[in-house]
């Protein structure tokens, strides 16, 4: 009951239900809900993405999804502070947490409920690289009103400060929160797999999600240059030739 | 070089997780939250400085949630700041009263006593029970009063907007939060 209350809110007015005077006794009020509720939305997307290839890939793509959303919201949550603290927006880290939960958590709850348009579309056996886009569209499709929300909530938790750089704050926190969104998805890849491809739960690491999107989208035009990928980066696997 | 690189990293993530799963769950927090901990632990570390006993469970924690976003959201169209710390300092005092209200009432509600009361227990165990219902009556309404309170700040708040004065507010709030740590001293003689 506590789940669907939290869901309900957090879909009719995610700013409200995370708004209360004492931020770390909401944080730990709601954080096992948001938490659940991330997990079992972003599972629902994984099982839809990964019934494309069928088998393993379902399970594997579940259990991906929900580290795809957690993520990015992990790995930027320094930097999120920082453009707040930067935009002169007084905000707790508790707050930054919270937000950051919540907006994630909207953005499982509207995955999930992207799910059977996506399954629809991938049950007339779409093309491959066709099959991506439509789950990259998806996930950016959802996570817009999250990233909204936690834009929102930051800037409804600037009661006692914040100037006009907030809004560069927010285009920042939106811009690095969609960065890191879009290349963890590069990092977990496979979500789609190929029919006949090998199932994996990884793949070696190789260039970025940019230079992948590029090319899929190429590929989709039936152009399919541009698949030599490199390995790069700090995490990157050696390549032998 | 790079692949030992990423599994240190990764081992050293994990472990900071399991250091403060274990707090979390030293704090008394549900065991999903502790478990979820070692994945995300820099969204919960903040957990590790909450009380757990203020997550607002008994039966009148959503009208104290309400009344304390009402007054927060009153302020800011006032344009003025409500002081935060005696404002957690009287919701915090609010939330364990409000859960010690919900330990009495599955007391009251268990099965062993409503029986025993109902199959003409024994009188001194009637008395008890009756001592123990006006006491949560008494508890409930000192709650009740206070709430009522902080809805009164919402007034004051407005008048202040005019005046400009902030001082009274916050004696406001020490002296509500006073009645409510009153509460937590007698309540334990009353019973």
């Amino acid at each position: 009951m506590e789940l669907l209350t939290v869901a309900t809110g957090l879909l009719r007015d995610p700013v409200k239900l995370i708004e209360g005077a004492d931020e770390r006794a909401t944080l730990a009020r709601l954080a096992p809900s948001l938490l659940i509720i991330t997990a079992l939305g972003a599972a629902v997307f994984g099982v839809v993405v990964g019934s494309y290839r069928g088998g393993l890939q379902v399970v594997f793509a579940a259990i991906k999804m929900p580290a795809l959303l957690l993520l990015p919201v992990v790995v930027s949550l320094p930097a999120v502070r920082a453009l707040l603290r930067a935009g002169d927006v007084q905000v707790s880290y508790s707050q930054v947490a919270l937000a950051c939960l919540a907006g994630t958590a909207r953005t499982a709850i509207l995955t999930a409920a992207l799910g059977p348009v996506v399954w629809l579309y991938y049950s007339i056996t779409p093309d491959y690289h066709a099959s991506v886009l439509v789950m990259a569209l998806a996930l950016g499709i959802a996570g817009l009103p999250g990233m909204a929300t936690v834009a929102r909530a930051l800037g409804a938790a600037r009661a006692e400060g914040g100037s006009r750089l907030r809004w560069f704050s927010a285009v920042g926190i939106l811009l690095v929160m969609g960065l890191t969104g879009a290349q963890s998805g590069w990092l977990l890849r496979p979500f789609v797999a190929r029919p006949t491809a090998e199932i994996a739960f990884l793949r070696p690491i190789e260039e970025d999600v940019f230079s992948s999107l590029a090319a899929t989208s190429r590929s989709a035009r039936g152009d399919y240059r541009g698949w030599d990928a490199e390995s790069e980066g700090l995490f990157s696997q050696e390549q032998t030739p | 070089m790079r692949g030992e690189l990423t599994v240190a990293l990764g081992l050293a993530y994990l472990a900071v997780g399991a250091g403060v799963a274990w707090g979390l769950s030293r704090r008394g927090h549900p065991a999903v939250t502790a478990v979820s901990a070692v994945a995300v632990w820099p969204l919960l570390a903040p957990l590790l400085k909450a009380d757990p006993g203020l997550s607002g469970v008994g039966p009148t924690a959503t009208r104290i949630r309400a009344c304390f976003s009402a007054l927060a959201a009153s302020a800011a169209e006032a344009g003025g700041a409500l002081p935060q710390a005696e404002m957690a300092a009287l919701m915090a005092s609010l939330y364990r009263a409000d859960e010690r209200l919900a330990m009495v009432d599955r007391l009251l509600e268990s099965d062993g006593l409503a029986q025993l009361e109902g199959a003409g227990g024994a009188d001194e165990l009637r008395r008890s029970l009756e001592t123990l219902r006006t006491a949560r009556a008494h508890a409930a309404g000192e709650i009740e009063a206070v709430l009522a309170g902080v809805l009164q700040l919402r007034v004051q708040l407005g008048i202040q907007a005019l005046a400009g004065d902030r001082q009274p507010v916050r004696e406001r709030l020490r002296e509500m939060t006073a009645r409510v740590h009153a509460l937590e001293e007698v309540t334990p003689f009353t019973l």
